[in-house]
């Protein structure tokens, strides 16, 4: 007969004061050395948490997401077998209707990149868990507690369901989630946190694995952000949903600007006019991108109004503040000042910014192996009767799943903050012509070993 | 069951005291003070510039001369803040190398005779002397004649060959000499300028021309007509691309014209043919709204009464009172002082009798101007108005009689007689001086001003302690949300295990800081006990309140020990002060409108502004209090951000408002001393106190009629107004939302909801030009369902002309696009036409909307944008 309010029945962005900051990274700190496993077992989890700080514009119910390291930077491009004697033509069209042509050609010829699955880690490349700073500090326990045990199960899943079906693996996945979901978060309420590390602790020794839990910031650091923004510029041009959520925000942010200020009006005004002279509200609008998308966002005002000011490209950029921006080229360091510089996701301990699409980079990684999935069951039924049954059986049975994972990306948006789509639509040319989507990107994504 | 090392950390990391010691007062007036030198030594070095730059030997003997002064010249440019300190560097090269990196510095007139090298060397200076060389050029008379020839050869002829930074320069130099052009060179500017700004752009590029070019475009359509009618005719052929960036340029030059921004806006609309889209936006961008917001939205009052005073009229009372007690003990030790002409003065003796029936009838006349104060005044203030200090006075001597007469020493003191005398006269001038005021005091407001003066201070520091209780609240607050089992929230817990904490009495519920972190400490609720506050901290609970619940982990108990430590901690602390602010203040305010109810407006409105001094009083001391607190609050260096504060509603604000808006609608005249009740609350708080909310929801509760549509909708519009001022959204949107619902009734209600509304958007325009939407949904609500309404034209007009004259041409376009059917443009027209216009100006004008001088001048062109505009449906 016991009613506590919980996290979900309260939702909304939490705000950030220094105690909320401190407070968090205590009791995490102390969660990861409660839960890991004092002797080092066969199978070994290692598990890394830190802290993410998103600006308010990720949904508020967001609590944490796992980052996957990169593995392989260069991936051959792929071989589809039976693709030459039907042609890219009748690819495109074929899949028309899950991905552009462009971006279909880009998949299939193009290298690709491939990163860690956060069921394998080892001691020097653990998993990463970011937990959202912006959620109650009730709500990051729960959550980073029940995403661990998660961990734990699924491990087990993989282990067990080694030879049943591959079809009902989702549901079965689904149902341990569940079930996982309810058991720590009944232990949390009713028994404090710390009780419930010990039973996640005691799972994984049943399971014959043990695990190690550390919690350090930053969860990147510069050269690992920087190598990530290809990946996230991937999301960016691909995944459904994503451009639009950027571009709706983008929007709102930079145009139609009224300027205030506690200065007389006249200077406000040639305050705007000069920043429209310059052509700021279309390079803040790129610039704005850029931070969300890669993390951060640099643009150089100091030559205003001898001469356009122009923005940085991100992966340029070594470390930035308020008023200045450093700036390496080829090894040779330069200062630039003053700048407007924005960032996206900001983390503890360290001035490196990550990107607003960071959670997303397992979807786009998913919608790209489901879409080659697709393809090749489009390819084998096309060839047909010529193929081994098993493989004719394979297509039917896989595509199905595939039709209904990239129907679930289509409209994948549960990731934003659900004020977005209230934002007012977009005006057409934000964006320098040419410059719509965003490069360098990778072409493809894909995960595990 | 004791806790472990690691949750004593998490509970300190949240409730540690975070506070920094006091020296931070003295950091504003050291600002200030270092400001004020830097601004001198920046005028000092500019005169230091200009006497180098005067005096002729820089020039004389040129190599060794320069070598010397390179150094203190770049350190004076530095310091007279021409050069930035991390330019400095690039500084040195120029001055050794160049003749006009000195010239320009020095502000010397330049020695050449020819524009063409001046501007060549120009352009090879780095760039932060290139942004004053642009200045110091346009001082040099003597090249001004040639610069627009060698600009438009620079540019037009051989713009290939000039170099980028040359083309930067030339371009900026335009916006100097737009003016100095002949028609020709203009018109071929016109064209090799466009040639630039269309080209393909890059933002990351480093040598772009593309805005550039764009501004000098801008700057020489907005100041030559012919030119701009070409480019307008141009435009007309353009398309995709380059149309959209024409007309991008067109609509930022009417932003240029200033006053006449109206007239040129209307003049490009109807001169090209724009789709829906494209309206939009070349209204966007030309719009001009942009505000000064307020500066003083946290500054406070100072509170009434001065210390100075208040210690004075102390040490007075206390003089009054001690001097005739003083006096016997003098004239009692003074045995030897005879003198002859005391002795044959005929003194009378002054029997006992006399002495008390004195005594008597100070007391009976004290009691007797009580009961007849008490009569008229309430009984508080009745207290103070029968008893001047002047009766104390009274009340001693009278006193210090009785004990003479009836003490008298055997052997009396040569002046014993004289002294007695001289307090019984003593006696009865104060009595008549306590008469004299007691009967000024039947004055009603005479009787409420000494009342606030005489306890003004007593309020002044109940709100200064109050102010730091609910920064304590607010600063404990933000602890407690950071801990993962303790939360404040209304939401009840119930059930057999959870063990409730009441108020143990009536008070400020303040939690004992250093007991709260002890008590959190507490193993228990390391192992999953919870503990709720039910009650925000910072607000005055009544006795036998739920404060909190606590609940123990699972299959456990809550311990005893615990549980009197925390009831202990929680118990509030005693506000009898803060609320016998509220208690005076609400006297006060009723017998004011009491007054106004039988009458006497005037004298109901002094007794209001006396209430209404208490309250703002109190509020500044609250809030001077925690600005000061909030200024001393310890930041660590890695949170660079200063969240504010929320603080508790401040319960004098809350009842004075409520009380004000239960009563307004019993007279017209009680409505109008409450009004300026309403008005000064408004005015006397800040942001943090909310004050457009509280009055926004307790007129939502209360309803319009219960005080008369008229007043309702001035009064939200007031509220309206602060909110903008006060950048407070939520309180606009509150208040808009309330004349939405008035106007949603019809008939006279919804016309009266209608004028507040339209000043509310047109307030929004010049305060807080993105709330504008906010106010015109409503009112857009309402038009949408009366189209055939003459207000659903009405309005629009108004608000539209407005914004046409405030540049707001958003707004405008948003007014226009209200304006569906043809018969409502046909109604425009019939409101627009000579008949018709005047009435509407004047209407207008009492609406409380300002159409610049002449406002039927504001119609007509609103009128003729709305023409020009597509209507929405084609």
């Amino acid at each position: 007969m016991t009613h506590i309010p919980v996290s979900s029945e309260n939702p909304g962005h939490v705000e950030v004061t220094p105690e909320h900051r401190v407070t968090s990274a205590e009791v995490l700190d102390q969660l990861s050395r409660e839960v890991s496993s004092p002797k080092k077992a066969e199978r070994a989890l290692y598990v890394r948490i830190g802290h993410y700080d998103q600006p308010g514009f990720l949904n508020p119910l967001l609590f944490g997401f796992w980052i996957m390291p990169l593995l392989l930077s260069d991936e051959a491009p792929l071989s589809v077998p039976g693709l030459e004697q039907l042609g890219m033509a009748w690819a495109e069209d074929e899949l028309r209707e899950w991905v552009p042509p462009e971006e279909l050609r880009r998949l299939i010829s193009e290298p690709g990149v491939k990163v860690h699955s956060p069921n394998e880690s080892t001691e020097e490349r653990p998993s990463l868990w970011a937990c959202v700073l912006n959620t109650s500090i009730e709500s990051q326990i729960e959550s980073t507690l029940i995403s661990l045990a998660m961990l734990i199960e699924r491990q087990e899943l993989v282990v067990n369901t080694r030879q049943t079906s591959v079809a009902v693996l989702p549901d079965e996945a689904a149902r341990v989630d569940g079930e996982t979901i309810k058991l720590i978060g009944d232990e949390v309420r009713s028994n404090g946190w710390v009780s419930a590390t010990r039973a996640i602790r005691a799972r994984a020794e049943a399971a014959g694995c043990s695990i190690h839990v550390e919690y350090r910031n930053p969860l990147m650091e510069l050269h690992e952000a920087r190598a990530r923004m290809p990946l996230t510029r991937h999301v960016y041009n691909t995944l459904p949903g994503a451009k639009e959520f950027i571009d709706r925000i983008v929007n709102s942010l930079t145009q139609g600007w009224a300027i205030a200020g506690p200065v007389p009006e006249q200077l406000l005004q040639r305050t705007r006019d000069m920043l429209d002279g310059a052509g700021i509200p279309s390079l803040i609008a790129h610039c704005v991108r850029d931070a969300f998308v890669c993390g951060v966002g640099v643009l150089y005002i100091g030559s205003v109004p001898l001469r356009d000011p122009w923005l940085l490209r991100p992966e340029e950029v070594e470390e930035f503040d308020g008023n200045s921006a450093t700036q390496v080229i080829d090894g040779k360091k330069e200062v630039i000042r003053p700048v407007v510089a924005m960032q996206g996701a900001s983390q503890l301990d360290s001035s490196v910014a990550l990107s607003l699409l960071e959670p997303l980079v397992l979807n786009a990684a998913n919608r790209d192996l489901f879409l080659q999935i697709l393809l090749n069951t489009r390819i084998v039924k096309k060839v047909g009767s010529s193929l081994p049954p098993q493989v004719r059986q394979w297509a039917e049975t896989t595509e199905p799943l595939a039709i209904g994972q990239l129907t679930a990306f289509a409209k994948s948006d549960h990731v934003f903050h659900p004020a977005t789509l209230k934002l007012p639509p977009l005006s057409k040319e934000l964006y320098s012509a040419g410059f719509e989507l965003m490069e360098p990107a990778v072409s493809r994504l894909s995960v595990g070993q | 069951v004791r806790a472990s090392a690691g949750h004593l950390q998490i509970v300190e990391s949240a409730l540690r005291p975070r506070r920094r010691p006091r020296l931070v007062a003295l950091k504003e007036p050291a600002r200030r003070l270092s400001r004020w030198l830097s601004e001198g030594e920046r005028r000092l070095s500019l005169l230091l510039l200009a006497i180098i730059g005067a005096s002729g030997w820089l020039h004389a003997s040129r190599s060794a001369a320069r070598r010397v002064i390179i150094r203190p010249v770049a350190r004076l440019a530095v310091s007279a803040r021409l050069i930035d300190e991390a330019e400095k560097s690039s500084l040195f090269p120029a001055l050794n190398s160049s003749d006009i990196a000195f010239d320009v510095l020095t502000a010397r007139k330049s020695s050449s005779v020819s524009a063409r090298p001046v501007l060549n060397d120009l352009a090879l200076l780095p760039p932060a002397l290139r942004k004053i060389g642009v200045k110091w050029l346009e001082d040099q008379s003597h090249l001004r004649d040639e610069l627009p020839r060698t600009v438009y050869n620079g540019l037009v002829d051989e713009p290939a060959t000039a170099g980028t930074e040359r083309l930067d320069f030339m371009l900026l130099l335009i916006q100097r000499i737009a003016t100095g052009f002949s028609d020709p060179q203009a018109m071929g500017l016109l064209q090799s300028l466009w040639t630039l700004s269309s080209a393909m752009p890059n933002p990351y590029d480093r040598s772009s021309l593309n805005l550039s070019a764009s501004n000098a475009l801008i700057h020489l359509i907005a100041t030559r007509p012919e030119v701009e009618s070409k480019f307008i005719e141009d435009c007309k052929n353009y398309r995709g691309n380059d149309r959209r960036l024409a007309l991008d340029l067109l609509a930022r030059t009417v932003r240029r014209r200033g006053v006449a921004s109206s007239k040129s806006f209307l003049k490009l609309n109807a001169a090209i043919d724009m789709s829906h889209h494209e309206t939009d936006r070349f209204a966007s961008i030309a719009d001009v709204a942009q505000r000064t917001a307020a500066r003083s939205s946290e500054r406070t009052r100072r509170p009434e009464g001065s210390l100075v005073g208040r210690s004075m009229s102390r040490l007075g009372v206390a003089v009054t009172i001690a001097y005739a007690p003083i006096a016997v003990v003098a004239v009692l030790w003074a045995t030897d002082l005879r003198s002859p002409l005391i002795d044959k003065l005929p003194f009378a003796e002054i029997p006992l009798e006399v002495s008390l029936a004195l005594l008597a009838l100070i007391a009976t006349l004290n009691v007797f101007t009580v009961q007849l104060s008490t009569t008229r005044l309430p009984a508080t203030v009745a207290r103070v108005s029968g008893q001047p200090w002047q009766l104390a006075g009274a009340y001693s001597s009278a006193i210090v009689l009785v004990a003479t007469t009836a003490l008298a020493p055997e052997d009396p003191p040569p002046l014993w007689q004289l002294l007695e005398v001289a307090l019984m006269v003593s006696s009865f001038a104060w009595l008549g001086g306590a008469l004299a005021r007691i009967f000024r005091r039947t004055d009603a407001a005479e009787a409420c001003k000494d009342y606030v003066d005489r306890y003004i201070h007593r309020w002044n520091s109940a709100g200064k302690r109050f102010g730091t209780e609910q920064w304590r609240a607010a600063q404990l607050s933000r602890g407690i949300e950071a801990l993962p089992f303790a939360n404040i929230g209304s939401g009840e817990i119930l059930g057999h295990d959870v063990v409730r904490i009441e108020a143990a009495a009536r008070g400020l519920f303040v939690p004992n800081h250093r007991n709260l972190r002890r008590s959190l400490a507490d193993g228990f609720f390391e192992h999953g006990g919870f503990l709720q506050f039910a009650v925000g901290f910072g607000r005055v609970v009544p006795m036998g309140d739920t404060v909190a619940w606590m609940r123990p982990p699972a299959g456990q108990r809550v311990q005893d020990r615990l549980f009197r430590r925390l009831t202990k901690g929680l118990r509030p602390r005693g506000a009898s002060d803060v609320e016998n602010v509220s208690t005076q203040a609400i006297t006060l305010s009723s017998f004011a409108l009491e007054t106004a109810k039988l009458g006497d407006t005037r004298l109901a409105e002094t007794i209001a502004e006396q209430a209404s001094m208490i309250v703002s009083s109190h509020m500044s001391c609250i809030r001077r209090q925690r600005a000061k607190l909030h200024g001393s609050i310890e930041t660590p260096l890695q949170f660079d951000e200063q969240n504010a504060l929320t603080y508790p509603v401040t319960p004098v604000l809350r009842d004075i408002i409520s009380l004000v808006v239960a009563r307004a609608g019993e007279s017209e005249r009680v409505g109008g001393v409450a009004d300026i009740l309403v008005a000064r609350c408004l005015t006397a708080t800040g942001p943090s106190e909310q004050t457009p909310i509280i009055l926004a929801s307790l007129l939502s509760s209360a309803g319009p009629n219960s005080l008369g549509p008229e007043r309702f909708a001035s009064w939200l519009r007031q509220a309206g107004i602060r909110a903008l001022a006060m950048e407070s959204d939520i309180g606009f949107g509150m208040a808009t939302q309330e004349l939405g619902k008035l106007a949603s009734k019809g008939g006279q209600e919804a016309v009266i909801a209608l004028r507040s509304l339209a000043a509310l958007s047109a307030a929004s325009m010049r305060l807080r030009p993105s709330q504008f939407r906010i106010s015109w949904s409503e009112v857009s609500d309402w038009t949408s369902s009366n189209l055939e309404s003459i207000e659903s034209v009405r309005v629009p007009l108004h608000v539209g002309s407005a914004a046409m004259e405030s540049g707001s041409f958003t707004a405008a376009l948003a007014c226009v696009r209200s304006l569906r059917t043809p018969a409502q443009r046909l109604t425009l027209q019939k409101l627009t036409d000579h008949e018709h216009v005047f009435i509407e100006a004047r209407l207008a004008e009492a609406t409380g909307l300002y159409l610049s001088q002449v406002p039927t001048d504001a119609l007509e062109r609103f009128r003729d944008f709305a023409a020009s505009v597509v209507p929405a449906a084609t």
